[in-house]
């Protein structure tokens, strides 16, 4: 062995699966993958390859985003959607967690919800806008109740997963040091799925992005599904292009808050 | 009832420990597992006594039935028959009288080495002063004093396993159960907690029933041997063990310990 050292990077080296990779090298790597995208979409509609009816270029973007903040109220649209979501978000969580914990920790819990769940979860929750129109009305009400039809099973699911995931053997050694059957859930389950639970919410909460914005292009007269919906009758493409950027940054200053929790948290990890 | 320490091992330290109270009795202990295939009997005809202060080791090769035994002592599991008595009471399930050590790292993550020692005493709800005395003690005992803020993430296995053990003595168990304890460690450090534990126990006397498939180990640490038969498990053999009182490393090398040790051997290979 001429070059141990060698040998021993070469399993956590970058380029191995499963390789590390510095934070720096990481920040940089992420910085160019959006640049890219970004050069690529301000060099394509500059060049006018692309139809500007169909895409606009980043300048006339930036040019819709001012108009839409100033003269068209879109902060409201905003805040109107980031309302919805976590409403939804947040009743979805209150019932889903404490009951996905229930699912994943007890068996006839489990028998009576887990394949019911699993059955509704496979029914699309857009699906349902028509009917809850109908029975709610296209008030808030409305926009939540398909947020939760889409957000509540699948995490209910996951959470009774996330349960699942905790050793056995945790749950046997605190029956050895006195934890007593009915409290063992909340010492011993709770606590230590919790990371995974957390991870749960977070993907969750991306999911609720999707069905705040098709419930909004439907019957709405507010958020950024309504004001994309309304721009393409009007034929006004930097205003969908706004709309999207908007939902990506939103999301991605939600994962990052969670991550930051996550962290903060969870220092035991 | 605390037995005097006597300063070579000799017949008088066993012989004195006959008259000791009963900590486990198994009689005709059955084990069987019905699974999708097949019944599995583990366990047939297993019977075993365990008396206060002993440090009893359970060797046999694997799959004959150790954890399972153990698991049974524990109340982690029920026997399909026999029975088994710990300290005149049947098992109704697993209890803090009854430490349990496992050769997976049990330690709970989200807890400090302070609050994992800490946790038993919670449960039996002891003054915050008392828990308080406890945990430095068992930090001392374990040498971790420096490390009572990690978390568990931040150790090395055998550090584990020296807070796993604290939290099962805090408690102060009738009787402490350990599953190959050591069975995940490096040889080195295998040795180091080998000795740790044997010092433990000449210091505290806790009634220790330990399982383990390493017959050095066992030869070294126990003051009474049970060799159990391959599957389905049962007791072929009650050694006791004539060793000096205090072990250290070099026993491993006298013509006693190596004796004994072959004795061993040979009936785990003529099962
Ligand atoms: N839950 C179970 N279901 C079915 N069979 C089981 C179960 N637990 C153990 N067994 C079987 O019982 C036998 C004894 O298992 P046990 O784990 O007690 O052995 P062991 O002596 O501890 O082995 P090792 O030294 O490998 O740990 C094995 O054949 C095993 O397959
Ligand atoms: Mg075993």
């Amino acid at each position: 062995m001429k070059h141990p050292n060698k040998r021993v990077d070469a399993t956590t080296s970058a380029l191995a699966p499963q390789g590390k990779l510095s934070r720096n090298v990481y920040v940089v790597l992420a910085v160019v993958s959006f640049a890219a995208v970004f050069a690529v979409w301000a060099l394509i509609t500059n060049l006018g390859l692309v139809n500007a009816d169909f895409m606009p270029t980043p300048q006339a973007t930036v040019q819709s985003a001012i108009e839409l903040f100033t003269e068209q109220h879109f902060l409201e649209d905003i805040r109107v959607s980031t309302y919805r979501v976590l409403m939804g978000f947040l009743i979805s969580a209150v019932i889903a967690v404490p009951v996905g914990l229930l699912v994943g920790a007890y068996a006839p819990v489990n028998a009576l919800i887990e394949p019911l769940m699993s059955f509704i979860r496979y029914l699309p929750a857009t699906a349902f806008i028509p009917l809850f129109i109908l029975w709610i009305g296209i008030d808030e009400s409305e926009k939540i109740a398909v947020i939760i039809m889409g957000s509540l099973p699948q995490l209910l699911l996951m959470v009774a997963v996330d349960t699942q995931k905790v050793p056995h053997d945790l749950v046997e050694v605190s029956y050895t040091l006195g934890t007593k059957r009915s409290l063992v859930l909340w010492k011993v389950i709770l606590p230590a799925s919790l990371p995974y639970i957390l991870d749960s919410l977070r993907m969750i909460l991306g999911w609720a992005w999707t069905y705040v914005v098709v419930a909004e292009m439907v019957g709405a007269s507010s958020g950024i599904g309504y004001m994309m919906i309304q721009s393409e009758r009007m034929m006004v493409v930097g205003n969908i292009f706004v709309g999207l950027l908007a939902i990506g940054l939103l999301g991605l200053v939600f994962d990052c808050l969670f991550k930051l929790l996550d962290k903060l948290l969870f220092r035991w990890k | 009832m605390k037995k005097k320490a006597s300063p070579q091992g000799d017949r008088s330290e066993v012989l004195e420990a006959k008259v000791a109270t009963s900590i486990i009795t198994a009689s005709h202990v059955e084990k069987v597992f019905h699974t999708k295939k097949a019944d599995v009997t583990a366990l047939k005809d297993c019977s075993l006594e365990v008396l206060e202060n002993e440090f009893v080791c359970i060797v046999g090769t694997s799959g004959c039935g150790k954890s399972t035994l153990l698991r049974m002592l524990a109340g982690l599991d029920t026997p399909t028959g026999g029975e088994i008595i710990i300290k005149d009471r049947p098992v109704l399930g697993p209890g803090p009288d009854r430490g349990m050590v496992f050769q997976s790292y049990t330690l709970f993550p989200w807890m400090t080495v302070e609050q994992n020692i800490r946790y038993g005493l919670k449960e039996k709800k002891l003054p915050k002063e008392e828990q308080d005395a406890i945990v430095d003690q068992y930090l001392d005992t374990v040498r971790l004093k420096r490390f009572r803020k990690a978390y568990p993430k931040e150790l090395s296995g055998g550090m584990k396993q020296r807070v796993a053990i604290a939290r099962a003595l805090a408690s102060k168990p009738e009787l402490l159960l350990m599953d190959e304890p050591f069975g995940a460690l490096d040889p080195i450090t295998k040795g180091q907690m080998q000795l740790f534990i044997r010092e433990i126990w000449q210091k505290e006397k806790p009634t220790i029933a330990f399982v383990t498939h390493d017959i050095e180990e066992a030869v070294f640490l126990a003051t009474k041997i049970y060799v159990m038969s391959a599957r389905p498990g049962r007791v072929r053999m009650e050694i006791p063990v004539y060793l000096p009182y205090h072990r250290t490393p070099d026993l491993k090398e006298t013509k006693e310990f190596v004796d004994l040790r072959m004795q061993i051997q040979e009936l785990l290979l003529t099962n």
